[in-house]
């Protein structure tokens, strides 16, 4: 003779299918106690398992979603608010361009065409030279404005 | 009302629901159908089509107090509605169309 209490994990479903329709788990049970049997009792729950599944009527619920993963989550809202700003790690001084590649495309340059220092060195001494020279009219300028300012009212 | 006729199996839980009474709930329901119908039914089925019945208004239920040989859960009990009882009367009637005439049903059972 068969114990009159459900095996463990049929109590475990039977719970679960009272949530959704405690009658019919209500049922099932006063009729295993009749029956005492556990075949019985493990058809007639698997078949209402399936039935409550696919035939039940859900309600909408929100769906739960998990947040994903912060790394993306900052990745995707780096796209979404400048996705033209490059990552400059060495603070190199040419925009989008990190300071390895700096590295890397001036080894290449000396390898392929060591000349273009002498081009690169030019171009840097009358880059500071032009911006002396302009440095030097500003300065000039500031000057005479500042001397016209000073006796203006009275030469006029 | 979706329909008009019922199901095989609507009308064997309906004619059940009659035949039990006041105190039809989902074991009476399926040991008549077995008893009398002579048909193996699954609880949840009884249910589910009960549902159904109870969606179109062909039956109405009620819940009763929670009972400890169930688990502490409660019964439901059923009633055949008014329209309900329309719809078995109308499908008898077209059943019962369907037979007459018919020469291999005549003579006694098959």
């Amino acid at each position: 003779m068969t114990t009159l209490e459900p095996p463990r994990l049929a109590r475990t479903l039977l719970h679960r299918l009272a949530l959704d329709n405690e009658p019919l788990a209500g049922d099932l049970v006063e009729e295993f106690r009749r029956r005492q049997s556990r075949l019985w009792l493990w058809r007639q729950l698997i078949v209402a398992l399936v039935i409550q599944t696919l035939y039940a009527p859900h309600p909408p619920v929100a769906l739960n979603l998990t947040p994903v993963d912060p790394v993306v989550a900052e990745w995707l809202m780096w796209k979404k608010l400048d996705r033209k700003k490059k990552v400059n790690l060495t603070g190199s001084p040419i925009e989008g361009i990190g300071g390895l590649t700096m590295v890397i495309l001036g080894f290449m340059m000396t390898s392929v065409i060591p000349a273009i220092w002498w081009f690169v060195v030019a171009g840097i001494v009358s880059g500071v030279a032009l911006g002396l020279v302009m440095v030097k009219s500003h300065h000039g300028t500031l000057n005479r404005r500042s001397e016209g300012q000073k006796f203006g009212g009275y030469l006029t | 009302m979706g329909r008009e006729l019922l199901t095989d199996f609507e009308l064997m839980i309906l004619l059940a629901i009659l035949r039990v009474g006041d105190r039809a709930y989902g074991v009476p329901i399926a040991h008549e159908i077995e008893g009398t119908g002579r048909r193996n039914v699954v609880l949840g089925a009884v249910y589910a089509a009960l549902e159904r019945l109870e969606r179109n208004g062909l039956v109405s239920s009620r819940m009763g107090n929670p009972s400890p040989e169930r688990g502490g859960r409660a019964k439901r009990f059923f009633d055949v509605t008014p329209q309900g009882l329309k719809a078995v009367k109308e499908t008898q009637r077209s059943l019962v169309a369907l037979w007459k005439g018919v020469a291999q049903l005549k003579g006694g059972t098959a």
